[in-house]
């Protein structure tokens, strides 16, 4: 998972729970192990757009799960409440976003609407922020839209204004509601991992790639090849000895091609 | 079923929208400008939306009626469609709509009466039977319990004197048919692979047997039945499978309750299948026996032609030739 998150106060909770480790010689605020990375934006749309920019540079995973975690104003939720942005407004730009609710969970649904400056307006329903909608609109270039979440926890609303609130609170506010963060990176890295690459084409086309010289259509060909073998749960072994028998990159798409055919017909 | 529903500010006083929201107590309801804010943008997945899609309650604006493309007809001369829902409750993998549209959200466009006015207006234009098929972007019946579609129009178009409506379907939620009496220019038409094409790439659809039982309840009824054939796939056992779905259909429902057989091969537009052969990289269907031809890919010809000979010769066992149409690639 991608964490984007403006403060440290607001990180530190989640730094904990995944014991993510700084990376010391990063040009950003980075915190990562092997699954999660975290990176700090700093307050704002500019800095939420730069920091999941390089944040799509530093991690593992750029086309896995991207989450905007922080704290929020609200017009109605209350103080403490944990709650998700099914759409996203900002208040100088025209586009709207509406994150896909894919998953099982308990949390809220509200809108959210991502400000300039600090906003003491409390709309009914309306969640305030500052960041959510660029780095919505930035994380759509590197992942589809169901893998990109924004989560907030109220920190201030029309009965406790933003004035009374103290960001040494932040760390407490976040942390009870740890668990059911959790569940919600869970859910979206078990969606993402659906998208993941198959290895085993993607091995197997490499090595083949190096018994002959193959053009950049021949390579497409040969790689949709052998994708179609692994689909028609043929061995791909015989698939790289064909081409190893074969004199050249046209010959060994001939000849894998006319072993295939009898096998594509549905079962 | 459904969690979120999205709607159109515009339609907030519609009473349609109202109806539909009510039966929706706890879904999370969310308004927008426009649905294209929605189901347009890129950066969607359709395969991880089709997990648990949304409603969008939307009103459909332009030209909402439009002519079907040619050799699509069962033996009208005017033939067009309408679309009241786009997407439909079932994961077909051979299904051109995951490739047509960015989003697996349920889009319904619930200003039914502007559907009305304009099938009334082509209806009224034309002085032979004209034909209107609902089901090309959806499925006209799965979603009855949410839609209200067939009890809403079935009585429209009972009224219109040269109308014909097909509904088409995988479904069993037929209740709705049983509940009224048959209308005499209305075709219920039933899509049918083998079942053992079904299990495999039909997913979420109704048994073959239990589509079968449905089909003859409604035959029995009075309602004019269709069976469409399409895609017709390419499959081990070819012959014996189709043969049996044939037999397994027609001992049921009698030739007389048929109003037509349509038969078409698998065909789709290039760009679809690409995009839909990307979301699904490990779907064995699209390793078939598939040629790129005028922008579309399907069989090569030959096995086309076999496909669509063979089954012609099966049908022809059970039902007057005449009955049955061809669609073109």
């Amino acid at each position: 998972m991608n964490f984007v998150v403006a403060y440290l106060a607001e990180a530190q909770p989640v730094i904990d729970y995944y014991d993510l480790k700084k990376v010391d010689h990063a040009s950003i605020p980075l915190f990562q192990n092997d699954q999660h990375s975290l990176v700090l934006s700093g307050l704002g749309k500019n800095s939420a757009t730069s920091a999941t920019e390089n944040l799509s540079r530093s991690t593992n995973n750029p086309n896995g799960g991207w989450i905007n975690l922080g704290i929020s104003g609200h017009g109605s939720l209350a103080k403490g409440d944990l709650f998700i942005a099914g759409k996203i407004l900002d208040d100088n730009a025209k586009e709207t976003f509406y994150p896909p609710q894919l998953y099982a969970s308990s949390i809220t649904v509200s809108t959210l609407k991502s400000c300039s400056k600090p906003s003491m307006e409390y709309q009914e329903g309306m969640g305030y922020d500052m960041e959510a909608h660029a780095f919505y609109k930035t994380a759509c270039q590197f992942t589809t839209r169901e893998l990109i979440q924004v989560v907030k926890v109220v920190s201030d609303n029309p009965s406790f204004p933003l004035d009374q609130f103290s960001p040494k609170d932040a760390p407490v506010m976040i942390n009870q509601h740890l668990q059911r963060i959790d569940d919600l990176v869970k859910q979206i890295e078990e969606t993402s991992n659906t998208f993941q690459i198959d290895d085993k084409v993607e091995e197997m086309f490499e090595s083949i790639g190096k018994i002959h010289s193959f053009s950049v259509t021949r390579s497409h060909q040969l790689q949709e090849l052998v994708r179609h073998a692994k689909n028609l749960n043929l061995d791909l072994g015989v698939i790289k000895e064909i081409a190893q028998s074969s004199t050249n990159a046209g010959d060994a798409i001939k000849n894998i091609s006319e072993f295939l055919e009898p096998y594509r017909t549905l079962g | 079923m459904i969690d979120t529903i999205y709607i159109e500010e515009q339609i907030e006083g519609l009473s349609k929208y109202q109806e539909i929201l009510s039966r929706f107590p706890k879904a999370t309801v969310i308004t927008c400008t426009h649905y294209k804010e929605i189901f347009n943008p890129s950066a969607q997945s359709f395969r991880l939306q089709k997990k648990k899609p949304a409603l969008i309650l939307a009103k459909q604006t332009g030209k909402l009626v439009h002519p079907i493309p040619k050799s699509y007809g069962v033996g009208g001369r005017h033939n067009f469609y309408f679309s009241h829902l786009l997407n439909c409750l079932y994961d077909c993998r051979y299904c051109f709509l995951q490739g047509m549209y960015p989003s697996a959200h349920y889009l319904m466009f619930v200003n039914f009466e502007d559907f009305e006015k304009e099938i009334k207006n082509i209806s009224q234009s034309k002085t032979e039977p004209t034909w209107f098929f609902s089901g090309y972007d959806c499925d006209s019946l799965a979603l009855e319990s949410v839609t209200g579609f067939a009890s809403h129009f079935l009585p429209f178009f009972k009224r219109l004197p040269n109308a014909w409506v097909e509904l088409r379907t995988k479904s069993v939620a037929t209740q709705i048919l049983h509940a009224m009496d048959p209308l005499p220019r209305a075709v219920v038409a039933f899509s049918f692979t083998p079942q053992e094409i079904s299990s495999q790439l039909e997913h979420g659809v109704p048994s073959v047997k239990s589509r079968i039982r449905a089909m003859q309840k409604l035959a029995k009824q009075g309602w004019k039945v269709g069976l469409r054939i399409d895609p017709l796939l390419e499959c081990r056992n070819f012959e014996k499978r189709y043969s049996n779905l044939f037999r397994n259909i027609f001992e049921k429902v009698p030739e007389h309750a048929i109003h037509s057989v349509s038969i078409g091969a698998f065909r789709m537009p290039k760009g679809f299948y690409k995009k839909i052969e990307k979301q699904y990289p490990e779907e064995k269907l699209f390793a078939g026996n598939f040629k790129s031809q005028g922008g579309c890919i399907a069989y090569q010809r030959q096995i086309e032609i076999q496909l669509k000979q063979k089954s012609v010769q099966l049908l022809s066992q059970w039902i007057n030739p005449d009955k049955v149409f061809k669609c073109q690639t």
